[in-house]
């Protein structure tokens, strides 16, 4: 019975997709938003891809020993963004992006993650042309990886 | 029943000699959920969990748990409550297995799958005698005992106290296992708020014997807001900001911690005029220690005499 | 059940063990010692002896083991109770889904089963040790085990008393102990009790108000608050017993220690060598006071100073006393030798001769034991022909100093003459023959004799005093008649007769009235003391004047009156105190007042507040004592209204009616809807 909590206490191989995902107690980061944060990354960078599972909340929960309530509240919010689908009997699955947030609503949401962005970036002395290159750079590596994993 | 609260306490209260151990206690736990009672050490924690179970006897209010009285459970609900006392306290001259032999033959929901798989998780051998156990061993040995009657309220008095970080995290994976049927409640007491954060539900804040804070775990931390300020010269004194917890005073800054945020909050604060003003969230270990800490200033800036001698 | 009981057993096994361990080597040394003593009588013929020759009945075995067992008893419930009172362990045994009463009614099967292994294997191998002939050289029964079963059993009170006071909260010092007390008033009237039933019914009885105690304070963790109205009761009833052995010891000390110089003072006649009768008073424990019968001070001829009692120590006439019907006197009297403690009930020792020890058993034979072997050597019985009770001839009477020899001194060192209703006789141990001295005839009959072995005949010669029915008989021991007169006035009146013997020729005979029906009459006999020729015939009579009953005179005792509780029914005040005792009543209404102040204040149900009154009245200050230790009073603090002090767990003020006011508010609740 604990014995699957046993053997899996961070890492999870479901039987599709190895999901790697750290909880980090302490954060001022809620441990819902550190799931949701990180499966949406996994999908952003490639490592999950439509038609992949996603543990259980059980499971998931138990391997994270974290509360089942909140794996459960993370998975809500993925699934409220479109990013996953809970298929009755079949388990939790990676669905092909709905567009559910307009585009203002993105642009808006975006405008902080920008604002951080920059403000930290000339807080550590880059100059903005720096920046620009970093970030570039890292936008073609991405779509590298994307492109490469499909 | 099943949405009926499973603890309700109502104006509990209770003095130890002059002092008041818990005072005026209203509280409700909703079945199903993991709930965190925090509070610093002698808040009256213990008194409470104690007042629960029938152990001790309330000055006033009454404490009910599954719908009954706790001054007078009878024996077919006490099968239904598990409870695991703070200091692990068993019987030395036992070795594991005979622990659990003892305690199975009172309890006729014993499950021995569960025990045995708690004791393993723990890594303890059965043979093993309970005076020879470290701290983390008979924490789980009593764990196992009061998970494998298969109760419906678990309550846990501070379970982690003197764990080491394996045995915590075993303490929190059979939590966490209990919550596999949705009508288990668990209440506990803790200091670990990293363990209160994977866990709870709810959370319970006990300042001073007097209830302070009862919420979901998400709205105490939202609830703990901490506002960094920075100033051109010496930032200015404090005015009355309602919510007030803490401020800490540096050269060019103030950073001020207060619960419930709002305009009036922000009103206060800007009429300080800082150059630049931002909230930081906080995580849950530094809003509970914010929350219960000391209220009132601090400051890190040492006056010239102390810092010549 | 099983679980708990085999629980504890494990738990207080070592306990048990060393118990056993520890009274087995006390049984052994007692029987050694006995061993020693039996030596000693053997070897120096008779010689004083200050304990029992049967090892059951030995005093230093019985004072031990009541000690022990009382200790043992209170040691084993107390570490019951002791090993769980961690509040966790605690909680761990009573938050299980049993009713606390199974839990409890476990740990008493355990303990008292190791309780009776731990006391009752040494005492019952020493009872069957004694029982197997050769072991002992005395006559055994197996009533002589009923003292020492009592004291084993009386342990279970202590028992009781050692888990209440591990289970109590106590409010004051030692107020834990209280229901030792009780233990101790139990124990003690073991000692007074006529028949071992009486002993057993006070142990149930104790017993079972301890056990109530225990099960009460189980149920709320050894508090009073809450507690069933049974448990309550007995609770307070064992400690009210406590609070009294206290006072009782109170009174000891201060009369031992602070009223030494008043004592008691008590007169009594002394007759002496010339044929005078003087009185002697003692008070407390200044010089006696001696003066004649008319109240002059008798002074020494040689230096005409006031008589020493010293002095006249030298001058006391010798004489033999002796009394009838012992036997039923003493029970009717209630005499403390009545107990069935008292070793008399069954034998007493007689004589030893050839090493061989003679005891005068209490159903009127001489059996004898080898002193060397232990075994049973022969038995010495009158030839009669019967009868019934007193009129028996077929047994011994039990001489004068039957009873009071239960501490079994050899009060006459070498004593030759026995007697039964019919006929005295001069028993001849080496022959094992008894010679008849005198028999009655026509009706008359043998009530009572007694032998002096000194100055009242030629020191070779020792004389009987024999009292029948009709006379009043001194005989030397070839049968001569020394002197013979009627037994006017005879028993049941006076039973009690002396013959002293001055100036050579003559006698004093003194009857002295019987204690009971003197009581009866009215205190109208008077001690009769009468001079008689050697031909019997009365040369002059006297009855003595009355004597005032001992009186003791302590001041110190007197101030300690108002702590008892008062006299109950209050008309059956003891006189010499009448106005203490009125001080007895003072206290116990004040204790009223304050008992029902107290509890409105506590919000005492109406029921508890008449309750308590009653027992205030009854019981005066140490039922007031009981009162304030039994409870928890809760803490007071600043009514927010009146800004009185008030009891922290009343709803509302009681004295002003408000409520307590809620914690107040920081600004800095955090409440939200638990979803």
């Amino acid at each position: 019975m604990l014995d699957v909590a046993a053997n899996c206490t961070v890492c999870v191989n479901t039987v599709t997709v190895a999901l790697n995902i750290t909880i980090n107690t302490g954060s001022s980061v809620p441990i819902y938003k550190q799931i949701t944060e990180q499966v949406r990354l996994a999908v952003a960078t490639g490592k999950l891809v439509v038609t992949d599972q996603l543990p259980s909340v059980r499971v998931l929960a138990e391997s994270l020993v974290v509360n089942p309530n909140t794996v459960a509240r993370a998975y809500a919010d993925l699934a409220r963004e479109g990013l996953i689908e809970t298929r009755p009997g079949r388990g939790v699955f990676i669905i092909p992006k709905r567009k559910v947030m307009s585009r203002e609503e993105g642009r808006r949401r975006l405008e902080p993650l920008l604002n951080t962005l920059i403000s930290e970036g000339l807080a550590m002395n880059f100059s903005p042309d720096e920046l620009q290159d970093a970030f570039e750079k890292k936008l073609s590596q991405w779509q590298n990886e994307k492109g490469g994993k499909q | 029943m099943s949405d009926q609260p499973v603890i309700r306490t109502r104006g509990l209260t209770r003095y130890f000699g002059a002092k008041c151990a818990v005072h005026d206690l209203s509280l409700e736990v909703p079945r199903g959920c993991v709930f965190a009672f925090l509070g610093r050490n002698g808040s009256g924690k213990s008194t409470t969990i104690r007042m629960l179970l029938g152990l001790l006897r309330p000055d006033r209010g009454e404490a009910s748990v599954l719908g009954t009285d706790s001054r007078q459970l009878p024996p077919e609900l006490r099968a239904r409550i598990g409870y695991l006392t703070e200091e692990h306290q068993l019987y030395g001259w036992m070795s594991v297995r005979e622990a659990g032999d003892f305690q199975s033959a009172f309890y006729p929901r014993w499950n021995e799958k569960i025990f045995r798989g708690v004791i393993g998780h723990f890594g303890l051998k059965p043979e093993a005698r309970v005076k020879h156990l470290s701290r983390g061993m008979r924490a789980g040995l009593c764990l196992a005992l009061t998970l494998a009657p298969d109760p419906e309220l678990l309550i846990l008095d501070d379970p982690a106290l003197g764990l080491d970080p394996v045995a915590r995290r075993s303490l929190v994976e059979s939590m966490i296992y209990l919550t596999r049927r949705s009508d288990r409640t668990i209440f506990f007491s803790s200091h670990h708020l990293s363990d209160v954060e994977r866990v709870a539900d709810y959370l319970a804040v006990l300042d001073y014997s007097v209830l302070r804070a009862c919420c979901p775990l998400e709205s105490f931390r939202t609830s703990v807001q901490e506002v960094q300020m920075r100033f051109a010269g010496v930032p200015p004194p404090l005015p009355t900001i309602p919510g007030f917890l803490q401020a800490f005073r540096t050269e060019h800054e103030l950073r001020v911690t207060c619960v419930h945020y709002n305009r009036e909050t922000e009103k206060a604060l800007r009429s300080l005029q800082p150059v630049a003003m931002e909230m930081v969230p906080l995580g849950l270990e530094e809003a509970f220690i914010s929350y219960l800490g000391e209220r009132g200033e601090k400051t890190f800036i040492l006056s010239d005499t102390e810092v010549a001698s | 059940m099983k679980q708990l009981i085999f629980k504890e057993l494990r738990e207080q096994f070592k306990v048990a063990v060393l118990g056993l361990v520890i009274l087995t080597l006390m049984v052994s040394l007692a029987f050694a010692a006995y061993g020693t003593q039996l030596q000693q009588v053997v070897w120096s013929m008779g010689q004083k002896t200050s304990d029992s020759l049967q090892p059951l009945l030995r005093n230093d075995l019985l004072i031990q083991v009541s000690f022990f067992c009382a200790i043992f008893g209170t040691l084993l419930g107390w570490l019951q109770i002791r090993a769980e009172k961690h509040p966790d362990l605690w909680a761990f045994l009573v938050h299980r889904p049993i009713p606390r009463t199974t839990i409890l009614r476990s740990k008493v099967v355990a303990g008292l089963l190791l309780y009776l292994a731990g006391t009752g294997l040494p005492l019952f191998g020493l009872i069957l040790v004694v029982s197997i002939p050769g072991n002992v050289a005395a006559p055994f029964e197996w009533a002589m085990a009923l003292p020492l079963t009592s004291i084993c059993l009386v342990g279970m009170v202590y028992y009781f008393a050692g888990l209440l006071t591990g289970l109590r909260q106590a409010r004051w010092f030692a107020s834990r102990g209280f229901g030792l007390g009780l233990a101790v008033i139990a124990n003690c009237s073991l000692f007074a009790m006529p028949e071992f039933w009486h002993a057993l019914l006070i142990i149930v009885v104790a017993g079972t108000l301890l056990a109530l105690t225990v099960w009460g304070s189980f149920q709320t963790g050894g508090f009073y608050r809450d507690q069933p109205v049974a448990g309550k009761v007995a609770l307070t009833l064992a400690s009210t017993a406590s609070v009294l052995v206290l006072i009782g010891l109170l009174f000891a000390l201060s009369i031992n220690f602070l009223a030494s110089r008043g004592g008691y003072t008590y007169s009594h006649y002394q007759l002496t060598r010339e044929g005078k009768i003087l009185r002697v008073t003692q008070r407390g424990f200044d010089e006696a006071d001696i003066t004649d019968l008319d109240g002059q001070p008798v002074l020494d001829e040689k230096n005409g100073r006031k008589i020493t009692l010293k002095d006249l120590q030298q001058r006391y006439a010798q004489g033999v006393s002796a009394s009838v019907d012992v036997e039923q006197r003493a029970r009717r009297n209630n005499q403390v030798g009545e107990s069935f403690f008292n070793l008399a009930r069954f034998f007493s020792p007689w004589r030893v001769q050839d090493k061989i020890l003679w005891y005068l058993t209490a159903d009127g034979r001489l059996v004898g034991y080898h002193g060397i072997s232990r075994r049973y050597a022969g038995t010495l019985v009158p030839r009669g022909t019967g009868g019934s009770g007193v009129v028996d001839d077929s047994r011994f009477l039990l001489p004068q100093n039957y009873r009071y020899s239960y501490l079994n001194n050899y009060n006459i060192m070498q004593p030759g003459v026995l007697a039964s209703a019919k006929t005295a006789y001069v028993v001849d141990l080496e022959k094992r023959e008894l010679k008849p001295l005198l028999t009655v005839t026509n009706g008359d009959a043998i009530h009572g004799f007694s032998e002096a072995t000194s100055v009242i005949a030629p020191a070779t010669n020792a004389s009987v005093l024999i009292l029948t029915r009709k006379f009043i008989r001194l005989l030397d021991l070839e049968g001569g008649t020394k002197l013979q007169l009627p037994y006017m006035p005879s028993f049941p009146q006076y039973p009690t007769v002396s013959v002293f013997r001055y100036e050579l020729t003559n006698f004093v005979v003194r009857l002295e009235p019987d204690y009971f029906e003197n009581k009866i009459s009215g205190g109208k006999l008077l001690s009769r003391v009468e001079w008689v020729n050697q031909d019997g015939s009365i040369r002059n009579a006297k009855d003595l004047p009355k004597l005032p009953e001992p009186a003791q005179n302590s001041r110190a005792e007197r101030f300690l009156i108002p702590l008892m509780p008062p006299p109950f029914p209050p008309w059956s005040w003891d006189e010499p105190y009448r106005i203490w005792n009125l001080l007895r009543i003072l206290p116990a209404a004040l204790c009223v007042g304050v008992g029902w102040w107290l509890g409105r204040r506590n919000n005492f149900t109406p029921k508890a507040l008449a309750g308590w009154g009653i027992f205030h009245l009854l019981l005066g200050l140490p039922g007031f004592l009981a009162f304030l230790a039994v409870q928890e009073w809760p803490a007071t603090e600043p009514c927010p209204g009146c800004k009185k002090m008030r009891v922290v767990d009343r709803e509302s003020c009681e004295h002003c009616g408000v409520s307590f006011a809620p914690s107040e508010k920081t600004g800095t609740e955090i409440f939200e809807p638990l979803i």
